[in-house]
């Protein structure tokens, strides 16, 4: 049994719909880049931990349950770690990376077949 | 003749349907963060794929946001009117949940047909690549979701296996918080 009444889920209900207005309404008024991805990004952890905590009632499962979910998100976290070095790099030792998408004049993304090679090059001048 | 059949574990305490959605929700993770994981970090390797973002609708991601709060607020309401056995509450909130995802998986069509229309494709170039795969792997958690609601809807209506609209309930959060990151990763982040 959660124990919540349908009063509590509503009230959990309407800060999730003002945090997604939030997050709607900045990037409409504003460009400003680090705001927007800053209050778009920071919502949504919000709003994610909102519903698995309320919603989800993660707040008074068992433990057994963090573990489970613990270990999933860590392996997401394992791949983003092993993975960053080369696809964040442009180049290392003897190699540099060569994908690249043309961006259409019309800046449409829909004319114009983009070229994407994502085979990394071999580099044989030396580094220094 | 029944055979019997475990329903709690006496170790961790959960009951086994629980503890089955969960692992499947620890799948999942696994299964769409290696996705946004790879988005994320090509995305933030090649800053220009912006220009494609800015050509997603903002305004219709954000319509199908609000949808599904709202169908997750009401599939928690299905979960609190069976446990207080209101059979017909718990059918009626699953099947307001059930139109959530319909109007969800129509506005997603509306912008499928768009994008097509102005010849984007899944092959046009990585970054429609991953939004035509990302949003469709969701649109079909989202279809099977909708099986999985209307099946227990009547199971609930008719008093059996009540349990099971909490079952439907978790996995259907777990679908609206995929969402909540697909929207600014996909929709905000120009």
């Amino acid at each position: 049994m959660s124990g919540h009444s349908a009063n509590h889920y509503f009230k959990v209900y309407a800060i999730l719909v003002v945090l997604f207005l939030v997050s709607y309404v900045v990037p409409e008024m504003t460009h400003y880049k680090p705001l927007v991805l800053a209050s778009a990004f920071g919502i949504a952890v919000v709003k994610a931990w909102m519903v698995a905590a309320y919603f989800m009632h993660l707040k008074h499962e068992r433990t057994f349950v963090g573990y489970i979910l613990i270990t999933a998100l860590a392996f997401m976290f394992l791949l983003y770690v092993a993975l960053m070095p080369d696809i964040q790099r442009k180049e290392g030792h003897h190699w540099r990376s060569n994908i690249v998408v043309e961006v259409p004049e019309d800046h449409h993304g829909g004319h114009g077949a983009p070229h994407h090679d994502v085979h990394a090059e071999p580099v044989h001048e030396a580094k220094h | 003749m029944d055979s019997p059949i475990a329903t709690s574990r006496s170790k961790t305490g959960i009951s086994t349907g629980k503890l089955a959605v969960y692992w499947l929700i620890a799948s999942e993770i696994v299964i769409f963060g290696g996705l946004l994981v790879c988005y994320l970090l090509l995305r933030m390797r090649n800053p220009e794929w912006g220009i494609f973002a800015s050509n997603t609708n903002t305004h219709l991601g954000a319509l199908n946001t609000f949808v599904l709060l709202t169908s997750s607020f009401c599939v928690v309401l299905a979960h609190h009117a069976a446990e207080n056995k209101e059979t017909d509450k718990a059918f009626k909130y699953l099947w307001i949940t059930i139109l959530g995802g319909l109007i969800f998986l129509v506005v997603k069509t509306i912008e499928y047909t768009t994008k097509f229309s102005h010849g984007i494709f899944i092959t046009t170039n990585p970054f429609w690549g991953f939004y035509f795969i990302a949003t469709g792997i969701h649109g079909l958690h989202v279809i099977a979701g909708m099986i999985c609601m209307a099946i227990v809807s009547f199971q609930a209506k008719a008093g059996r296996n009540l349990g099971r609209v909490e079952l439907a309930g978790l996995y259907w959060h777990f679908v609206d918080i995929v969402w909540i990151f697909l929207f600014p990763l996909l929709y905000i982040a120009k």
